[in-house]
């Protein structure tokens, strides 16, 4: 009887170490490919070159100059080339006497409510710099309208800003996860006036990677 | 503790006292055909292991038994085993009278059938062969099917390379501190005088070793064990050789003590089972054994195995749909006759000096010397300045120009002439007719053009300067090995075996040219450098080397080993139970014979030598829930210090240890329920082992891996170095055997496990283009993504059914079906690395490059799962009446249904990003594609014997 028992015991406990802990033949893992909720290159935007300026005019985004002088400045972001890379790029330099620029590049809606560890960065560059013209935000409450930028919460993100001139610097790595939020923006704002701040800013790869 | 021992003493003292009056057990062994006593039959009381060996006249003697019902186990090699059941009662002797021992007729099949599986696994230049773990087994079904049946499929125990078990020859470890793989063909061919053997399963307990997760061999030489006779034996068979002539004579011991044997067999084929695939290969036996008196015994043993054969090449898809299976890209026409370019060559004897010492009637002292020395050879065609002369070298593939889209550039035509075009017949229907020419190329082009070399070498640009040559990579070695292993009773429950064992070994490494081919020299260089870089040797530039001349690379390989152990087996009615440890000690070093002209500061002579201390500890204990039924457990941990080879990763060109190495560690259990009656037998085992922290080391041409210089024809050649592996092998194993009749017989085994790499591992390459551009060799991939990918090589699932009838009259047939299934394709580390999926000039994903199309493109391909039959029969005739003199055949045929199935296979890395490898594979026939290779499909063994 008690042979049986322990003979039933050890069969048991074999059999049911065996079973569990399998590995299936699709449960590997694979090197790091980084899955973007968002990801912008600007690499299909038309470009512009000298004084010709075409503006950002991507599929739900919003590029809007909220210039408060008069006359009002209307320039907006817009894409350049160099060493076959396209970027968004915005300066005061070429603004009209008399004017100030607040130059907003907003992005689309991000719907952050199915993913989870959302990561932002992006990449800037200055040239001519007297003085960092650029501000980054995350808001959950604005509508998508010109008009409602000035009514939406905009929370500044923190982020690197390039040491020296003509090199493309990293934001680094900016946590969103906590934004559970199906109307996610991230904003650029661009303040400077032709006879302030005049450094030329550019901005690329904007990426938003989730788990 | 000296109380314990002199108390000890006292306790033996009194035994002997006792047992010399009144013995417990005693019986007489005798072979049923000659009724002639048999010496050095085993008889073993199950339930305690307490075993004694017949003296020359039979007898066995027990002095002392257990109380209660015991079986015992009467068995010899090459017979059938006789088990008794014993009702001792206290005080009297039992005498079982005379014990009939059968000739077992099917111990035919242990000694034709050790299957060696001949392909090389990956393009590995090693010394020793992957094959499937231990070769001959014991009585143990579970094992007999793993090695007989299996074993032709590379199924492994345990999924556990030879690596993690131990080989022995008399008490010698053979296992080559190399790769840590034992030779078996240095007694290929000797399958007569190696019979004697002990197999231990896993950790389970030998007498001469500590061991590892796998399990012992130990191969028994000495001249008195043998059973006196002459055995002369004639074989054909259609696998790696054709024929093969087998003799061996033992003597026996004389009056004035000395005993002897001799054994010799060859083998050799025109052509084995793959084309090209020549082989010979010529065994000779001989060990001499003096008693001196009953306490001392000396034992000479000689070994000599020379072998030579022709490689057989894996290959790709695209290949083998071309030319079959069969084919094998090596070999070309010559003279009229097929040469094989790729032979390997085996000669290193070894003579081996064995002391036997009786201390006591309970303490054994056994010591052996041994000296092995000789080569080992690989051949390789080498070029300068020549195409590559591999006639499947991808760019004489078709599918290196049907993977240039710009080739899809020729009209289509029908029968009549008229061009074709797409369904809205204005688009041109296109076809590559680059790559259909391509093929037909191939198809008349197959093989080495040995001609065309020697042509090319006679019109060389440089008069007498060879383009093309043949040479092989050697490896001359000379061990001295020496051990002492002791083995005592401490008391009637307790003994004791301990050991040491010292290595050292002298190993010359060398490119060494075999054939110029029609040329006057060949100029040491290395054509891919300029400058100082192209010199293999700095202390002697610009050689013009000969025939029989070393070049290329030169170097020596010091190690000195020291291991020792000791191991106490506790023995009771209940349970048995045992300890042991081990300590070991490996110093190994580098000595450059060249000065490499990329290395010049660290390829001449000695460098740092490197030293590893590691240790074990093991124990189990059996259970006896009664005299039939036992419960088994077994744990081990033990670190393991790397082999030679991995621990220098550029051993060819300077004196760098390995990056990041250290000792792996190895921590293994199992659990069995053992069943032992009259009819039935079963063996069903849990197994677990983990191995954490190994190193690999591996060669490639890769693309995209570092330098900066990617994709186009910037191919390098590196030296992959992965540290850090974790491996986890468990699974269960099941071995029935039923006696249906007393004629017809039974057996089923199975095995399922679950072989994986456990973890995550770090990647490094090596890469001498950089260190000739002056930079850093060393490129670090950091992580390379292995989890839960399988291990490859072997079959995980196995299982086996047999039935086996023995007629009474002396012959006998057998069947058994197997099943053979998860066995995996050896992945490509580096392609699991952020490298392959991270573009680094962005730092961002390659294009295309998603979680589901990367995970999709590095699936591990499992192969088909197979089904194989196997026959065999055979039977013996007495052919007088005085004496046991027999004749006799054995038959077995193979894979009856001649079943094609892949063995192996492994990825190349010479595509080593997503984009590259997708365009690769993107019209479904890649350059690069996975190299396979194949089982033999059916094969027959016939074997014709006489014993006199």
């Amino acid at each position: 009887m008690k042979i049986k028992f322990l003979k039933t015991i050890f069969l048991l406990g074999l059999v049911s170490s065996t079973l569990t802990s399998c590995v299936g033949d699709d449960d590997y893992v694979i090197p790091t490919v980084y899955n973007y909720a968002f990801n912008e290159g600007f690499s299909s935007s038309p470009t512009g070159s000298g004084s010709n300026e075409v503006a950002i005019a991507l599929e739900g985004w919003v590029n809007y100059n909220g210039s408060t002088s008069t006359p009002l400045s209307t320039r907006l972001w817009h894409a350049r080339t160099f060493d076959d890379n396209i970027y968004a790029e915005f300066s005061s330099f070429y603004s009209a006497t008399g004017t100030n620029d607040v130059a907003w590049l907003i992005t689309p809606a991000l719907d952050f409510t199915a993913s989870t560890g959302e990561v932002l960065s992006f990449a800037t560059k200055t040239r001519f710099s007297n003085g960092y013209p650029m501000t980054a935000y995350v808001s959950t409450d604005y509508d998508g309208t010109t008009a409602g930028i000035a009514t939406a919460t905009w929370t500044p993100l923190t982020f690197a800003t390039p040491t020296a001139d003509d090199v493309f610097t990293s934001s680094g790595n900016i946590d969103l996860s906590t934004y559970e939020s199906d109307n996610v923006r991230i904003a650029f704002k661009y303040t400077g006036s032709k006879s302030g701040v005049t450094t030329t800013c550019q901005l690329d790869n904007i990426k938003i990677v989730k788990n | 503790m000296k109380k314990l021992v002199l108390s000890t003493l006292l306790v033996l003292q009194a035994v002997f006292v006792f047992a010399q009056q009144n013995p417990a057990l005693k019986g007489k062994v005798i072979d049923a055909k000659s009724q002639k006593p048999l010496q050095n039959v085993v008889a073993t009381i199950q339930s305690t292991n307490q075993s004694a060996l017949t003296d020359i006249d039979g007898n066995f003697v027990f002095q002392t038994i257990p109380a209660g019902d015991q079986v015992l186990v009467v068995k010899s090699t090459g017979y059938s085993q006789q088990t008794f059941m014993l009702e001792p009662s206290n005080g009297q002797t039992m005498d079982l009278g005379v014990v009939v021992l059968e000739e077992d007729i099917t111990s035919e099949q242990q000694l034709s059938l050790v299957t060696i599986t001949e392909n090389d696994l990956g393009d590995d230049n090693s010394g020793s062969e992957s094959t499937s773990g231990l070769l001959q087994a014991t009585r143990d079904t579970y094992q007999q099917a793993a090695a007989f049946n299996w074993g032709q499929a590379r199924f492994r125990i345990r999924g556990l390379d030879n690596e993690y078990g131990t080989t022995m020859i008399n008490g010698i470890v053979m296992n080559k501190l190399y790769d840590g793989r034992p030779q078996w063909s240095n007694w290929g061919g000797l399958n007569d005088a190696t019979r004697n053997q002990e197999f231990t399963m896993g950790s389970a307990p030998s007498d001469y070793t500590f061991g590892g997760a796998l399990g012992t061999q130990e191969i028994n030489t000495r001249a008195s064990f043998y059973r006196p006779g002459t055995r002369i034996s004639m074989s054909g068979t259609n696998t790696n050789y054709s024929w093969r002539m087998m003799g061996t004579h033992a003597s026996g011991m004389d009056k004035d003590g000395w005993a002897f044997v001799v054994s010799g067999s060859r083998r050799w084929a025109q052509e084995g089972y793959f084309e090209g695939t020549d082989y010979g290969a010529n065994s000779l036996f001989a060990s001499v054994e003096k008693k001196f008196n009953d306490k001392h015994s000396l034992n000479l043993t000689a070994m000599y195995a020379q072998n030579s054969r022709g490689k057989t090449s894996p290959n790709t898809k695209e290949v083998n749909d071309l030319m079959g299976v069969k084919y094998n890209s090596y070999w070309g026409w010559q003279n009229g006759k097929k040469r094989n370019s790729r032979d390997k060559d085996i000669e290193e004897p070894m003579v081996m000096l064995s002391h036997y010492w009786k201390l006591s009637e309970k303490t054994n002292l056994n010591t052996n010397v041994a000296f092995q020395t000789g080569s080992i050879g690989n051949s390789r065609l080498d070029y300068q300045l020549g195409n590559n002369p591999d006639p499947t070298y991808y760019r004489n593939l078709p599918s290196y120009y049907a993977n240039q889209p710009s080739l899809w550039d020729d009209f289509v035509y029908d029968d009549a002439g008229n061009q074709l075009f797409e369904a809205d017949g204005v688009t041109p229907l296109y076809q590559n007719l680059d790559a259909q020419n391509a093929e037909n190329y191939f198809k008349t082009h197959s093989q080495i053009d040995w001609n065309a070399m020697y042509m090319a070498n006679q019109n060389s640009a440089f008069a007498g300067r060879s383009i093309y040559v043949l040479y092989e990579d050697r490896t001359d070695d000379n061990l001295l090995n020496a051990n002492s292993i002791i083995n005592s009773s401490l008391s009637d429950n307790i003994s004791l075996n301990a050991g040491v064992n010292v290595r050292k070994l002298r190993s010359h490494n060398f490119q060494n040219l075999l054939d110029l081919l029609g040329g006057q020299y060949f100029s040491d260089i290395d054509a891919f450098y300029t400058g100082d870089a192209a010199q293999s040797d700095l202390n002697n530039p610009n050689r013009q080397v000969v025939e029989g001349d070393t070049y290329g690379y030169n170097y020596l390989l010091h190690a000195l080993t020291f291991d020792g152990f000791t191991q106490f087996k506790f023995s009771y009615d209940k349970a048995d139970f045992y300890l042991a440890q081990s300590f070991s000690r490996s110093e190994y070093q580098r000595e450059g014979l060249y000065r490499n002209g990329i290395y010049a500061d660290n390829s001449f002579g000695k460098g740092k030598s490197v030293t590893f201390e590691n240790f074990g500890f093991k124990g189990g204990i059996t259970y006896k829930l009664n005299g039939r039924n036992y419960l088994d457990f077994n744990g081990l941990y033990q670190t393991k210090a790397p082999s030679l080879r991995n621990t220098f990763s550029n051993a060819r060109m300077n004196n760098v240890i390995t990056p990041d190495l250290q000792s792996e560690s190895v921590t293994s259990a199992d659990a069995s329920y053992i069943l032992r009656a009259p009819k039935f037998k079963a063996r069903l085992t849990g197994f677990y082992s983990k191995i954490n922290d190994a190193t690999e080391i591996s060669f490639f041409y890769g693309e995209g891996i570092g330098g900066g210089e990617d994709g186009g024809d910037e191919d390098t050649f590196v030296s992959e170095i992965v540290t850090g592996i974790d491996k986890q092998n468990m699974g269960a194993e099941l071995g029935l055997e039923y006696q249906i009749t007393s004629t017809i017989k039974a057996t089923a085994a199975a095995s399922y496990g679950q072989y994986i790499y456990s973890d995550n591992a770090k990647l490094k390459t090596n890469d001498d283009a950089l260190a000739a551009a002056g930079n850093n060799s060393l490129t670090d991939f950091g992580t390379v993504y292995l989890k839960n990918y399988h291990q490859a090589g072997m079959p995980q699932t196995a299982a086996s059914f047999g039935l086996e009838y023995r007629d009474p009259h002396f012959w006998w047939v057998g069947a058994n079906v197997n099943y053979l299934a998860d066995s995996y394709i050896d992945i490509a580390s580096i392609l699991r690395t952020d490298n392959f999926s991270i573009d680094s000039s962005t730092g961002d994903n390659y294009s295309g490059a998603t979680q589901e199309t990367v995970r999709d493109i590095l699936k591990q391909e499992k192969f088909d799962s197979f089904t194989l039959v196997n026959l065999t029969g055979g039977k013996s005739w007495r052919i007088s009446k005085a004496n046991r003199n027999t004749v006799g055949f054995f038959a077995s045929v193979n894979n009856l249904f001649d079943i094609e199935y892949k063995t192996g296979g492994f990825e190349q890395s010479r595509k080593a990003t997503f984009p590259d490898l997708q365009a690769d594979q993107a019209n479904g026939t890649p350059s690069f594609g996975s190299k396979y290779f194949y089982g033999y499909g059916r094969t027959f063994f016939v074997n014709f014997y006489i014993n006199f």
